[in-house]
C-alpha cells in the first residue's frame, strides 16, 4: 500500500517538475522597437525536402538584416488546419505562412491573409517573378485569379511538373526524350519487361487529378473555364477532350505499370524511379534531388527532365503546384511589416539564385536560367522551357472540394468500378453541384 | 498425470506459435531500421545494415526532445486519469446511486468514446490558446484526460465491483473511514484494472496524434507520433527513419508493461491470501 | 478538531467526493466541445480573418449525408471491419489469455509479447505491414519470389486489400483485448477451478461452466471498447492504401478526417459525426440487447 502512494507521489513530484521546466505562455511576440531591427517573425511552413534550403537561406536573411525568424516545420497533412486554425484564431500563431494552390484561393476571398498592397501600398511584383496564370491574385469583382486582382501572396515554391527519365536507358535503346504522348507509349512499351523493369506509371491515388490535369490541359480541354464577359463559369470535365485525356489517362496509369497500380501515388512513382524500375515519369519540380541522393536512390546521375508531353510536340501544359507564402491578416501591423520586408528579400534575383543552389524550387525566370548553367541542376533547363505553358489547377475557391470529388472517382475508374463514360458524366454533375452550391454561375 | 502434462505441452507450443506471429512484424520493422533507404525500396532480401536511419533520426529531426515531451504528456495524463478514474470507479460500483444516474453517466462516458477525435480539436485549440497552454505538455495532458477517462472509468468500475463486499463490511465494522477503506483496502484488490488501464492511458496518450498535432507547432511540446508523421512527406515515405521511431517508440511502453506486470501478479497473489 | 471534522466529512460524502473530478472535467471539457458539435452540424462554417461565422442551414448537412455514397461505403466497410475483427480478436484473446493464466512459467515472457503490438504507434504499424505486404519490395513477396512465386499486390488487389486490412487490424488489436481479459484472468479465483477439478471436471468444462461465466463482464467490455475503437481507426489504412482501390477500404473515420481536414468543410464533417455517433450508438445497444437475452437464457451465472 505505501509502495502505491510512494510510486505515485513521486510520479506526482517528476510531472509537476516536468512541467515545469517545459511549460510557458505562447510565444509572445514583441512589438516594434523603434529603431532598424523589425520583430522576430514566424514561418509555418510543411515538412519537404526543400525545407533545409530554405532554412540555409532564412540563415543569410538574420545575417544580412539581424532581424530573427522562426521556422516551424509542420506535416503536410496537417497544414491546411493549422493554417485554418491560426487565421481564426484572435490573433494568429504565425507571422507568415505557406499555402499551397489548391485551396489558397478561399483564403484570399475571405481576406484572410493580408493583401499585400494593405501592408505597403507600393508592393508589386517585378517582371522576373513567375506568377504562374495569377495564382497569387484575387480579384473580387471577377470572383477568381486574375491580372486585375490584388496581390495576396508571394511564390516561394515553383513547383511545375516535369518529365523525368533515365538518360542512359533512353541514349542505349536510340531513343530521344518523349515530346508527344504516343513517345511515352512507345518507349513504355519497350521497356516492359515484369517483374524487373516497367514501362510508365501513372499517379492513381493521393490527388490523381494532379496526373489527369497535364493531360487534359494539353490536348485543349478544361476542368473550369471563366467566361468573363458574363461572369459565368463552363464546366470542360464531360467533353471530348475529357474524354480523350481519360482514355490516355487510364493507359499511362495501368497498361505499362505493375499489379499494384492502384495505390501509386507520388511517393511511389518517385520511389519507383529511385529503384530503377521505370524508365521515366511525371512529377513535380521538387522531386529532382531525390534521383540524385546516394542513400536513396539507386540511379543517381543517370536522371535526366524534359517538358511534360502533348498530343503534339509545343502542345504542353505542365501543371502547376506551387505554394505561396501570405501574411495573416489577424496581426499587429508591425508584424505585418516585419513579415513583408522577409518576403520582398527573398524574392529578389541574387536570393532567388542563392536558394535554388541550396535546393529550393524558385520562382523567377531568370533564376531558373542561371541555374540552368550549372550541370548540377540538371532540371532546371527542363523548368525554364516549362514556364511558358503552366498552366494553374484551379482559380475558384472551392478547390478543395472538387479535387476530393475528382480523386473518388478516378480512384473508382482505375479500379474498374465506373466506366469512363460514367465517370466523366458523374464528375459533370458533381462539380456543377459544388460550384453552383459556393453560389458561382455555371453554364 | 499424463492428462494433465499434454494439455501444457500444446499450450506451450500453441503459445510460442502466437508468439511468432506476434514477433514476426516487430523484427521486420528493426531489420528496416538498418536498412539504407534505397534498400528499403529494392526488395532485396539481403543487405548491409548501417546506422543512416539513426543519426538522421536523432540529429536532423530532434527525437530525443520528442521522446521527452511525449513522456511528459503521457505520464501527466496517466497519473491523473487512474486517480480520477479509480475514486469514480469505486463511487459508481459500491455505492447506491439510482439506476438512471449510473446509466446516464455511463452512457455519457460511452458517448465520449465513440467521438470521432476531430470533434474536440478545433475547441481544444482555441481553449488552449486563450489559456495560455497552447504547445505545452499541459494542453495535451487536457485532451487526453478526455480521451481517456471514459474506458479508466469503465474498466476500474467492473473491477471494483468484483471486490468482495464482505472485506469492505469488515473493514467499516472495524471502524475505518470510507477514505481508508477506499485506499487501503480496495485499490489493492483492484491492482489489475490499474495496472491495465494505467498501461492503455499510457499507451493511447503516447500514441495519440490528432491532438499533439493540433495543440503543438514546436519541439516544446511535440510529441513522438508528430515527429513520424514528419518521416511519412508528400515526395517520399522515409520508411527508415520511421522503422527507428517506431522501435524507440516503442520501448517506454515495453517498460511500462514490464512494470505494470508485477501489479497484476500483486493481485493473484492477494486474491489468494483471502479467505 | 479540524482535522477530525475534515476527514469525517470526507468519510461522510465520500460517494460524492470520489464522483465530483469526473463530473468536473465531463462538464468542463466535454459539454462545450459536445454542444458546439451538434450546433455545427446544423450550420455550415465560413472562415473569417480572426474566427468562423456559423450560418445556421438547419438539416441540410444531414439530408447530404443520406445522399453521400462515399460516407455510406466508408461506414459499411468500417462496420464489417469491426464485426470480423472484433469477432476473431476476442477468440483468439481469451484463449490466448486463458492459456497464459494457465501456464506458470514463463507467464511474464508471453504476456509481455502479446501486449506489444499494442505499444506501436498506428503508423509505424502502417510502415511495418506496408514492408511486408508492398508489391515491390514487401517481404511476402520477396519471400515468394525467392520461392519462384509471384506474389499478389496483397494492397492494391481489388479482391485482397479488404482482407489484407483485417489482417493487420487483427494483428494490433488482438493484444487490446488480450490485455484486458488478461486482467480478469488474474483475479480469477483459485478455489472454484479447484473445486471443480476435484470433482473430476475435465479442463473444457471448467473452462466453459466456471471461468467464462465469471470473465463475461469483462469480455464485454473489451468487446464494447473494442467495437467503438474500430471507428476511429484510420491511421495505419490511411498509409496502407488511403481508401482504396476505388473505396473499398476507406473508413468512416478517414472520410470525416478528409472532410474535415481537406475540404474545410466542418459543418457537413460535425454533420457525418453526429450520425456515425447515433449509429455506433444503436449498433453497441442492440449489441447489449442481444448478449443479455443469449446469456439470461443460457442459466446465467
Amino acid at each position: 500500500m505505501r509502495f502505491v502512494k510512494k510510486s505515485m507521489t513521486i510520479a506526482m513530484l517528476m510531472l509537476i517538475v516536468g512541467l515545469m521546466v517545459f511549460a510557458g505562455g505562447s510565444t509572445e511576440q514583441t512589438s516594434a522597437e523603434s529603431g532598424e531591427k523589425l520583430p522576430a517573425i514566424s514561418i509555418l511552413i510543411n515538412e519537404s525536402p526543400w525545407l533545409d534550403a530554405f532554412r540555409k537561406i532564412v540563415d543569410v536573411y538574420e545575417k544580412e538584416t539581424g532581424n530573427q525568424v522562426e521556422i516551424v516545420g509542420s506535416p503536410y497533412s496537417a497544414l491546411l488546419t493549422r493554417i485554418t486554425n491560426t487565421l481564426t484564431a484572435p490573433e494568429s500563431e504565425f507571422d507568415i505562412v505557406i499555402l499551397d494552390e489548391v485551396w489558397s484561393n478561399q483564403f484570399f476571398d475571405g481576406e484572410l491573409v493580408a493583401a499585400l498592397t494593405d501592408i505597403d501600398p507600393d508592393f508589386a511584383f517585378d517582371e522576373g517573378v513567375l506568377e504562374y496564370d495569377w495564382a497569387t491574385r484575387w480579384d473580387h469583382e471577377l470572383g477568381t485569379n486574375a491580372e486585375s486582382g490584388k496581390i495576396y501572396a508571394v511564390p516561394i515554391n515553383g513547383n511545375m511538373q516535369i518529365m523525368y527519365y533515365r538518360a542512359d536507358l533512353l541514349d542505349e535503346a536510340g531513343f530521344d526524350p518523349p515530346q508527344t504522348w504516343d513517345d511515352v507509349f512507345e518507349i513504355a512499351k519497350y521497356f516492359y519487361d515484369p517483374p524487373n523493369m516497367y514501362g510508365m506509371v501513372g499517379r492513381a491515388t493521393g490527388r490523381p487529378d494532379f496526373g489527369y490535369q497535364a493531360i487534359i490541359h494539353s490536348l485543349g480541354g478544361y476542368l473550369l473555364d471563366y467566361d468573363s464577359t458574363q461572369g459565368t463559369w463552363d464546366i470542360g470535365i464531360n467533353k471530348p477532350e475529357a474524354h480523350e485525356a481519360l482514355d490516355i489517362y487510364l493507359r499511362l496509369v495501368k497498361q505499362y505499370s505493375p499489379d499494384d497500380y492502384a495505390n501509386i501515388g507520388q511517393a511511389q512513382m518517385i520511389s519507383l524511379m529511385q529503384s530503377g524500375r521505370v524508365p521515366m515519369i511525371y512529377t513535380v519540380t521538387a522531386a529532382a534531388p531525390n534521383f540524385d541522393d546516394p542513400a536513396t536512390s539507386t540511379v543517381v546521375g543517370k536522371v535526366r527532365a524534359t517538358v511534360v508531353p502533348g498530343p503534339r510536340p509545343g502542345e504542353n501544359a505542365p501543371t502547376t503546384g506551387i505554394q505561396p507564402f501570405a501574411i495573416p491578416n489577424n496581426l499587429p501591423d508591425a508584424r505585418k511589416q516585419a513579415a513583408l520586408a522577409f518576403l520582398k528579400w527573398v524574392i529578389q534575383p541574387d536570393v532567388q539564385v542563392q536558394f535554388g543552389k541550396f535546393g529550393g524550387i524558385v520562382t523567377r525566370q531568370d533564376a531558373w536560367e542561371t541555374l540552368s548553367e550549372d550541370p548540377k541542376f540538371w532540371w532546371a533547363e527542363a523548368v525554364a522551357k516549362s514556364t511558358p505553358y503552366a498552366h494553374g489547377q484551379i482559380r475558384v475557391t472551392v478547390g478543395g472540394r472538387i479535387f476530393s470529388a475528382l480523386e473518388t472517382l478516378l480512384r473508382s475508374v482505375v479500379a474498374g468500378d465506373t466506366t469512363p463514360d460514367e465517370t466523366l458524366r458523374k464528375a459533370e454533375v458533381e462539380i456543377r453541384s459544388i460550384m453552383e452550391s459556393a453560389g458561382y454561375k455555371v453554364k | 498425470m499424463s492428462k494433465k502434462s499434454l494439455p501444457k505441452i500444446t499450450l506451450i507450443t500453441f503459445l510460442i506459435f502466437g508468439s511468432i506471429v506476434t514477433l514476426l512484424p516487430v523484427l521486420i520493422v528493426f531489420r528496416t531500421s538498418f536498412q539504407y533507404p534505397r534498400d528499403i525500396i529494392s526488395g532485396k532480401l539481403f543487405f548491409s545494415p548501417t546506422f543512416y536511419n539513426y543519426i538522421s533520426t536523432f540529429t536532423s529531426y530532434k527525437f530525443g526532445r520528442l521522446m521527452i515531451n511525449s513522456m511528459v504528456s503521457a505520464s501527466g495524463t496517466t497519473v491523473i486519469v487512474l486517480a480520477v478514474a479509480s475514486l469514480a470507479g469505486f463511487s459508481l460500483g459500491k455505492f447506491h446511486w439510482s439506476k438512471w444516474f449510473v446509466s446516464l453517466i455511463l452512457a455519457a462516458l460511452l458517448l465520449i468514446q465513440m467521438l470521432p477525435p476531430v470533434v474536440f480539436a478545433g475547441p481544444f485549440y482555441l481553449i488552449t490558446r486563450q489559456l495560455g497552454i497552447y504547445d505545452t505538455p499541459l494542453a495535451l495532458i487536457m485532451a487526453y484526460l478526455v480521451l481517456q477517462l471514459p474506458l479508466s472509468v469503465l474498466i476500474l468500475r467492473q473491477f471494483a465491483m468484483a471486490v468482495p463486499n464482505e472485506i469492505l463490511e469488515a473493514a467499516h465494522i472495524d471502524g475505518a473511514s470510507n477514505q481508508t477503506i477506499f485506499s487501503s483496502v480496495s485499490l489493492p484488490l483492484m491492482m489489475p484494472g490499474i495496472a491495465t488501464a494505467g498501461l492503455l492511458s499510457f499507451v493511447f496518450s503516447w500514441n495519440d496524434f490528432m491532438f499533439a498535432v493540433s495543440l503543438t507547432s514546436t519541439t516544446r511540446a511535440m510529441t513522438i507520433p508528430v515527429g513520424i508523421a514528419n518521416f511519412s512527406q508528400d515526395f517520399q515515405v522515409l520508411y527508415g527513419n520511421i522503422s527507428v521511431a517506431a522501435a524507440f517508440a516503442a520501448i517506454p511502453g515495453f517498460l511500462m508493461v514490464l512494470f505494470a506486470q508485477r501489479y497484476v501478479t500483486r493481485g493473484l497473489t492477494i486474491g489468494a491470501i483471502k479467505g | 478538531m479540524r482535522h477530525r471534522n475534515l476527514h469525517r466529512w470526507i468519510d461522510d460524502n465520500f460517494k460524492f467526493i470520489a464522483l465530483a473530478p469526473i463530473i468536473l472535467v465531463l462538464v468542463i471539457l466535454v459539454l462545450m466541445p459536445v454542444g458546439r458539435l451538434f450546433s455545427t452540424s446544423f450550420s455550415e462554417v465560413k472562415f473569417v480573418s480572426g474566427g468562423l461565422l456559423f450560418n445556421p442551414i438547419g438539416f441540410e448537412n444531414y439530408r447530404n449525408a443520406f445522399k453521400d455514397a462515399v460516407a455510406a461505403r466508408a461506414l459499411l466497410n468500417t462496420t464489417l471491419l469491426a464485426i470480423i475483427s472484433v469477432s476473431v480478436e476476442v477468440v483468439i484473446a481469451v484463449v490466448l489469455a486463458l492459456s497464459v493464466g494457465y501456464i506458470k512459467r514463463g507467464n511474464t515472457f508471453f504476456r509481455t509479447i502479446f501486449i506489444f503490438p499494442m505499444l506501436l504507434p498506428p503508423i509505424a504499424i502502417g510502415v511495418m505491414w506496408l514492408m511486408i505486404y508492398d508489391f515491390n519490395y514487401g517481404v511476402l513477396n520477396s519471400v515468394l519470389a525467392f520461392l519462384g512465386m509471384k506474389g499478389p499486390a496483397w494492397l492494391a488487389s481489388n479482391s485482397l486489400a479488404f482482407p489484407s486490412i483485417i489482417v493487420v487490424d487483427i494483428w494490433h488489436w488482438t493484444s487490446f483485448v488480450f490485455l484486458i481479459v488478461l486482467a480478469g484472468v488474474e483475479t480469477l479465483p483459485h478455489e472454484l477451478s479447484e473445486s471443480g477439478r476435484i470433482d473430476g471436471a475435465t479442463e473444457f468444462q471448467i473452462v466453459r461452466k466456471i471461468q467464462l461465466p465469471i470473465l463475461r463482464p469483462i469480455i464485454m467490455t473489451a468487446i464494447v471498447t473494442r467495437t467503438i475503437f474500430a471507428f476511429k481507426v484510420y491511421e495505419q489504412i490511411y498509409l496502407l492504401t488511403d481508401g482504396g482501390p476505388g473505396n473499398r477500404t476507406e473508413v468512416i473515420s478517414s472520410y470525416i478526417m478528409r472532410v474535415y481536414f481537406n475540404e474545410n468543410r466542418m459543418g457537413y464533417a460535425s454533420a457525418l459525426s453526429v450520425l456515425t455517433l447515433i449509429f455506433i450508438a444503436v449498433l453497441v445497444f442492440a449489441f447489449n440487447q442481444l448478449q443479455k437475452r443469449v446469456f439470461v437464457e443460457k442459466g446465467g451465472e
